[in-house]
């Protein structure tokens, strides 16, 4: 009988140590990459929208080497809070699902009127020139958005979100349930519940440590590249935030395990000096 | 006192021990259910990733001239050359690599073709600008281009020039059989707008 209670314990343990994973898991991730706020945070600590109008800048400069023109029909062409706000339009179409288009009506009146400026647009170069305001719409475009990822990722980001929900409520429930079968099984002694505790959460700050060590050693989350610098330089902060909070995660568990594994191991030298530990009496 | 601090130390160390095994537990039934899948992970993310070794010298690239290959290629976007057309005036640093952003300070280096004196076709580009290949239409037949390397000298003598469109790349074959030097620019050369023709420099070794 000994025996059995004590396998239904291990169970219990190991089920609540699973669900303690889920939802430190599922939060980490829902307050990090699936959470809009947090991500425009990041992008402004990490000068992201400056950096962006730069690369924008930069990559219309590419153009105007192979068009014949003055770089002078590019300036002022695009601003900083234009590149701001279409980012933020992106975010909301993959986050909230909407489907707002990036308007480039202005870049190509400004380009247009620079252009004419210039007194270099005839009949003849019209097409080309056109062609060529075109080109710099689509580069905007491009460069900034990547439309065509958008509604992809707010289809992946929509499930996951339904998933996660559903896995962490199931999670919650299945923590509160462990816990009252483990107060049953331990009712004639309540300080046995203080140790399942601790040991429940030693096994998810190991785990949690380990998965931070694994993905350290094994990732270069530094060298990790996609697209452009600037795209990269945000993801890698993205990354670099996720793993910092498995890491807090890992060291707060361990903390508050030790001392529940230590209250107990106290209250069990103090009051029961010949008694063994883990066994049921 | 003693044995209230020897059922401390078990009850402790017991429950380490109980803790350890469900982690080890949870490792082993990832590892069996997911440890692929992690993997395949771990290995994707790792094919993006990029190890900077800032430390480390590039080592000099030098020529074979059994196997008539390069050891030690040059890092993709580092200049390894000059290019010199004396009859238009150029004298441009040669970049391995053909991003808009190598174009911006000299010419580039397709990465799919071969490197001068690998007895290959050899693919450069640069913008028609007025301080690149503006001036690309003087050029004339026995006119000739030098290739100045860090490991080597290579002269190369123009025998034909083509007016190609941009979508044309078999105008520009890649093949091992003789060293041929293609060098391309946006046509017209005064254009103004979106360039969709190519002009093309066919050049053949010549020392």
């Amino acid at each position: 009988m000994k025996i059995i209670i004590n396998l239904i314990k291990f169970a219990l343990i190991t089920i609540l140590t699973i669900c303690m994973i889920s939802v430190a898991i599922i939060t980490t991730i829902s307050s990090t990459v699936l959470n809009q706020n947090f991500v425009v945070e990041k992008l402004e600590e990490s000068e992201f929208y400056t950096e962006m109008y730069e690369l924008v800048k930069s990559n219309f400069e590419n153009y105007i080497y192979q068009s014949g023109l003055d770089e002078v029909v590019l300036e002022n062409i695009c601003t900083k809070e234009k590149v701001k706000k279409d980012i933020n339009t992106m975010l909301t179409n993959i986050y909230k699902g909407t489907n707002e288009k990036i308007d480039t009506t202005e870049i190509k009146t400004n380009l247009d009127s620079n252009i004419q400026e210039l007194g270099v647009k005839n009949t003849k170069n019209e097409k080309a020139i056109n062609e060529f305001i075109e080109h710099i719409c689509n580069e905007y475009k491009d460069t900034i958005v990547h439309t065509e990822y958008e509604g992809k990722i707010n289809n992946i980001y929509s499930k996951v979100v339904k998933i996660f929900g559903k896995v962490y409520n199931a999670s919650l429930i299945t923590i509160g349930v462990s816990i009252v079968l483990l107060i049953v099984i331990n009712i004639k002694r309540a300080s046995k519940n203080i140790q399942d505790i601790g040991i429940g959460l030693l096994a998810t700050a190991t785990f949690s440590l380990t998965a931070y060590n694994t993905i350290v050693s094994k990732i270069n989350i530094e060298g990790i590249k996609i697209f452009n610098d600037t795209y990269s330089n945000i993801i890698v902060a993205i990354i670099q935030e996720i793993v910092g909070r498995i890491f807090s995660i890992g060291i707060g568990a361990l903390v508050v395990s030790i001392v529940l594994i230590l209250i107990y191991a106290v209250i069990v030298a103090v009051k029961n000096p010949n008694e063994e530990t883990i066994t049921e009496k | 006192m003693q044995n209230k601090l020897l059922q401390l130390v078990k009850a402790t160390i017991t429950s380490i021990i109980v803790a350890l095994l469900i982690t080890m537990l949870l490792i082993f039934a990832i590892n069996l259910f997911l440890g692929q899948e992690i993997e395949a992970t771990i290995s994707l993310v790792n094919k993006v990733s990029i190890t900077i070794n800032d430390n480390k010298p590039q080592e000099e690239a030098v020529l074979n001239q059994e196997t008539s290959r390069l050891v030690n290629y040059p890092e993709y976007g580092t200049k390894y050359a000059t290019i010199e057309i004396n009859k238009i005036g150029v004298n441009l640093p040669v970049y391995f690599g053909d991003t808009l952003e190598i174009l911006k300070k000299g010419v580039g280096h397709s990465s799919g073709s071969y490197f001068p004196g690998e007895g290959g076709s050899i693919v450069y580009m640069g913008h028609n600008s007025k301080n690149v290949f503006r001036r690309f239409s003087e050029l004339q037949i026995g006119n000739e281009i030098k290739v100045t390397t860090t490991y080597g000298e290579f002269t190369y003598k123009i025998y034909d020039m083509q007016l190609i469109k941009e979508t044309e790349t078999e105008k520009l074959p890649i093949q091992e059989e003789k060293e041929i030097l293609m060098v391309y620019t946006c046509y017209p050369f005064n254009n103004i707008g979106h360039a969709t023709q190519r002009y093309v420099v066919y050049a053949e070794l010549e020392k």
